[in-house]
């Protein structure tokens, strides 16, 4: 079992890692009462290690409420996590996001980007598609005038829009086409690593299809490192490299794209792609029907947060929580029994 | 194979601000006594209207039914077969309909938080369901609902039944949900993207349900989704539908192992699957038109890879023909190419 | 310019347009299918038009005391004399006299000489809002003719359409005036409390709690205690507009409060911190334009209140005090029912303060239903 100060150690060894997240933790205060006085928090991210190696694509997939868009959303500073470190990798210089102040991480914003989810929501409606793509352009100072007005173009022709689109407003747009304004406005500033939370989850199937077309291109041709938020096996497949799956605020498992499918070695990786509904019907399995629901993980159980649902459960799992641990070539999986039992992938 | 619902050539119009949007445009399908009919499309494609028109539950005005016919074939009285009810021609605030609505037709919705009210433990909602429609005593309902519950799968029905509905996670308010709507007994079940709000492991749980009680029951099920995978997983026959017209109907394996309309042949090859090596996907170009602006002849062709110009963007619109036994297409034939 | 207020009132059909809308215009263009409120809007427009050009539309001096008129009532305007004869509008001198059988006080018309109303008739020079020098008003009859009631005459001799004329601009600015304050402050403190939240947040929700609390009117006496009784008519106004001010902001905050909560939990919002945006650029770019719609159709549902405050006030003594002239001090002479009874012209200010609440609450709907654009069926 691989101690994380060790390797932590090893990575600095090797640069090739653009985040290095360790012990992350982001609980939210649960406040009752006249006096706001905490009653308990909300463990949303409950100490994660992971690191993401610089032009990957990271997919992290889960179930709604299991931590993976608070997750996302901390790597940007968009919450303050309450423990734990990040460290980016940027220009030949590491910084400890959480450690910078606010005007700096401000200026880090330029290289740490974020697509949304709601293509409707994500955009403000109250200006023209050149002032929202634009606007990380502005404020960071980057471009003005007639070169903003340029760069802007060029993005925005590079998502698939025209020119004159720039000055139209959102409601002009339909949601696949929004979506594409979305990530014009992350990737007009030139960042190096772009969080997409749930980005195509809101798009009908033909334009999800588009979209992640999209995406795959743009990070081939601006060397760009993605993590790729979803909830849909299907998709974090075809974009990912490498895809960690979280469980009730926990990352139960990492591998590369086709390890982690075909040799699942956590119990919750197997029955999550044994749920996925398959489109060919003469190819349909037994399916492990997993009991229950997630735990509230504003109270967790004492042991293995997944447990209770594991038909592989035994005494020690209800009582240790166990830790994420080498299971193999690049693949860790947080399970008292990873290696002993024999999963099944798809 | 009785028929339990016919849809003949069934119009919805909308009348907004732009002008008329036709959701539904001359839209027909059948479902046989114990069948399951999936209807795919995507947003917009007119799937939930033509449900909820069964029903009669579209809001009118801005919806004007503005043709067709939905006949409901209503149980056989002893040996004697009544004859079917236009459930078109029915007042939408009348006795008639109220009395299929929940008795002889169930429905269940997409989002299973907002369709119990607040106020009311779940236990009451599905028992007040029962007596409206059966006139049974208070005990004899509340038997029936526990009864109920334990059937759809909640745990400790007996204490659950005096619960509200906040109380119940998002599967099990779904789980309840259909416990409702199976609470007379209904012949058809309209379950309206009953999995989309809901986690996959939760929605394997939600689907296995509704396969068993399809099979215990004998009831038919109308399973509306955009989802291609769901669809698969239980339905017998499936129906393509884009802008308010049906592109394809067949049986489930023979859509998904010979697809025929470029838009279902699109639709299969934009999804992302599990199966068979990561290669990049095929999508369909373009977007999805406005209701109020529909393109002229096949309502596909500006999206179509195989529309040929002076066919497909003419005046005529394709209609749907039954190419092989129970497989329907409406694209226009094309020369030499997949026997179209 | 032009081309712009074209387009504001014409409707285009061109589909770039359309898409080049903006929110303004899209609010607008919604707002124009609400019938009740496009004559609100018209109404109103009217009805400031005529407060704040009060001196040019006046038929009559709203201060000068006519003693051989008190309590007259309307002046009768003719057409057709007594041969059937057609006349431009005029009308007649009228004698006050003691109705010996009943005691009191008929102006019957004295049938001889006729005094036609004069469009654009000359009056003493005076000056338009205190600046542009004029000598003629829009009607009215000659100078030393018998003066046109339009509606009445007051205890003094007065008249009554002049004076609401003249008390529209008290009572009708006071609501701006008041509101524009009280939005400041609404915009100041909900806007910390919803954008900072915690512990501020919460001290400030209590503190609007309280001030909820407690009843508006011996709120009112409390504070109009405090203004002492020898200011001025400009100074008692700035006094009352500040009164309704601090009882009336509460309520704004709490709508900037809510949205400040609802659009931070927006994508579009954490776009703009993702972007790097300052807070200050995120709640003056983002926050503030995204509820302006909402800000807007709170003030518009504000305004009559304010206006309401101010009559209430006034009505009861205090607020504004004779000599100055406002609907609620109009309305003081309303007070008394007997009084009612025999001259009840002396409730026309009360039809104006319903009219103009109306209309704004009608403006109000037509902007709340406008508001949402993108609102579909």
């Amino acid at each position: 079992m691989r101690n994380t100060a060790s390797f932590a150690g090893q990575v600095l060894d090797q640069p090739q890692n653009i985040l290095e997240i360790e012990g992350l933790q982001m609980f939210f205060p649960i406040l009752k009462g006249f006096l706001r006085r905490q009653v308990g928090s909300i463990k949303a991210v409950n100490d994660v290690d992971l690191s993401i190696r610089r032009n990957e694509v990271l997919g992290l997939v889960g179930e709604s409420g299991c931590g993976k868009s608070t997750l996302g959303r901390c790597i940007l500073r968009l919450y303050e996590p309450t423990g734990g470190t990040i460290h980016f990798d940027h220009g030949g210089e590491r910084f400890s996001l959480l450690d910078l102040k606010k005007h700096e991480m401000r200026k880090m914003r330029r290289s740490i980007q974020m697509i949304f989810q709601d293509p409707f929501s994500s955009l403000n409606d109250r200006m023209t598609v050149k002032e929202i793509v634009g606007e990380p352009l502005l404020v960071n100072q980057v471009a003005s005038g007639r070169e903003l007005e340029d760069r802007v173009e060029r993005m925005l022709v590079r998502v698939g829009l025209r020119p004159e689109h720039m000055r139209r407003y959102p409601h002009a747009f339909s949601g696949g086409q929004r979506q594409r304004i979305g990530i014009a406005r992350a990737l007009a500033i030139h960042p190096a690593l772009v969080v997409a939370d749930e980005s195509v989850s809101a798009l009908d199937v033909s334009v999800q299809a588009q979209i992640m077309n999209l995406l795959k291109e743009l990070q081939a041709e601006f060397q760009l490192t993605y993590v790729f938020i979803s909830h849909d096996f299907g998709v974090i497949r075809y974009l990912s490299d490498r895809i960690a799956v979280m469980y009730a605020g926990k990352i139960v498992e990492i591998a590369a794209r086709d390890e982690l499918l075909h040799t699942p070695r956590h119990p919750y990786t197997e029955a999550l792609l044994s749920a996925v509904p398959r489109v060919k019907a003469h190819q349909r399995r037994d399916r492990i029907l997993l009991k229950g629901n997630p735990p509230d993980v504003s109270n967790l159980p004492k042991g293995c947060a997944f447990s209770e649902r594991c038909s592989y459960a035994k005494d020690i799992c209800s009582n240790q929580v166990p830790v994420l641990r080498g299971v193999g070539e690049g693949h860790q999986a947080a399970c008292h029994f990873a290696v002993e039992i024999k999963l099944r992938g798809i | 194979m009785t028929k339990l619902i016919e849809i003949k050539n069934l119009r919805v119009h909308f009348d907004v601000d732009e002008g008329t949007a036709k959701a539904v445009d001359g839209v027909s399908f059948d479902i046989g006594e114990n069948r399951v009919l999936g209807v795919i499309g995507e947003s917009g494609c007119g799937k939930s209207v033509t449900a909820h028109s069964i029903l009669r539950i579209v809001p009118s005005p801005p919806a004007r039914m503005a043709g067709g016919q939905i006949l409901f074939h209503p149980r056989s009285n002893g040996g004697v077969q009544a004859p079917p009810v236009d459930l078109l021609t029915l007042d939408p605030k009348g006795e008639d309909i109220r009395k299929i609505r929940g008795k002889e037709i169930g429905m269940i919705f997409q989002e299973p938080m907002t369709s119990f009210g607040p106020l009311h433990t779940i236990g009451d909602q599905i028992m007040e369901t029962i007596i409206t429609h059966d006139r049974t005593s208070k005990a004899e309902a509340r038997t029936r609902t526990i009864e109920l519950l334990r059937r759809v799968g909640i745990p400790n029905p007996e204490k659950r039944v005096d619960d509200y509905p906040h109380k119940f996670s998002g599967g099990m308010r779904q789980r309840a949900m259909i416990a409702m709507a199976l609470s007379c007994s209904p012949r058809l079940l309209i379950a309206d993207e009953p999995t989309t709000a809901i986690d996959v492991t939760v929605q394997a749980q939600i689907l296995e349900l509704l396969r068993e009680l399809k099979e215990a029951t004998g009831m038919a099920i109308l399973l509306i989704t955009h989802n291609l995978a769901v669809v698969s997983e239980l339905a017998d026959e499936i129906v393509v539908m884009y802008m308010g017209r049906v592109m394809e109907r067949a049986p489930a394996e023979e859509l998904f192992n010979n697809p025929l309309h470029p838009y279902t042949i699109g639709l299969l090859h934009s999804i992302p699957v599990l199966d068979g090596p990561v290669v990049r996907l095929e999508q369909i170009k373009g977007s999805v038109p406005s209701p109020c602006a529909l393109p002229d002849g096949c309502v596909f062709h500006p999206r179509c890879d195989k529309c040929r110009q002076g066919v497909c963007d003419g005046q005529e619109v394709p209609e749907l023909k039954e190419i092989s036994p129970g497989h329907w297409v409406s694209c226009f034939p094309q020369p030499g190419g997949r026997g179209l | 310019m032009i081309q712009a207020l074209k387009n504001l009132f014409v409707p285009n059909r061109s589909p770039e347009l359309d898409f080049r809308a903006s929110q303004f215009r899209l609010v607008w263009r919604k707002f124009r299918r609400h019938r009740l409120a496009k004559i609100g809007m018209v109404g109103l427009f009217v009805m400031y038009i005529l407060a704040t050009f009060a001196e040019f539309f006046v038929p009559v001096d709203p201060r000068q005391r006519h003693r051989e008129y008190v309590y007259a009532p309307p002046s009768r305007i003719h057409v057709v004399d007594a041969e059937g004869r057609w006349h431009w509008p005029y009308i007649h001198g009228r004698t006050r006299t003691l109705n010996r059988e009943t005691f009191r006080y008929e102006f019957p018309e004295n049938v001889g000489v006729r005094y036609p109303i004069h469009v654009l008739v000359k009056r003493t020079p005076y000056h338009l809002l205190g600046l542009v020098p004029l000598n003629r008003t829009l009607f009215g009859t000659a100078e030393g003719a018998p003066p046109l009631f339009l509606m009445g005459a007051d205890r003094m001799g007065r008249d009554l359409f002049s004076r609401i004329i003249y008390g529209g601009r008290i009572s009708l600015y006071i609501g701006f005036a008041g509101v524009g304050l009280s939005f400041f402050l609404g915009c100041l403190l909900g806007g910390i409390s919803g954008y900072l939240r915690g512990r501020t947040d919460e001290v400030i929700q209590r503190f609007i709690d309280l001030l909820l609390c407690l009843p508006t009117l011996p709120l009112w006496m409390a504070l109009s205690a405090a203004v002492p009784r020898d200011w001025g008519v400009t100074q008692t106004y700035f006094a009352i507009t500040l009164i309704l001010a601090v009882v009336g902001w509460a309520g704004l905050a709490r709508v900037v409060r809510g949205k400040f909560l609802a659009l931070g939990q927006e994508e579009f919002v954490l776009a703009a911190r993702a972007a790097g945006c300052s807070d200050a650029r995120i709640i003056f770019r983002h926050l503030f334009p995204s509820m302006a719609s909402y800000l807007i159709v709170s003030v518009t549902i504000a305004i009559p209140g304010m206006i309401l405050g101010e009559t209430g006030m006034s009505f009861l003594g205090l607020g504004m005090q004779s000599p100055a002239i406002s609907w609620g001090v109009l309305l003081q002479d309303a007070q008394d029912l007997v009084n009612l009874a025999h001259h009840p012209w002396l409730l026309w200010p009360c039809f104006f303060v319903i009219a103009i609440v109306l209309m704004f609450n009608f403006v109000g709907d037509g902007l709340r239903d406008a508001a949402d654009p993108y609102a579909r069926v």
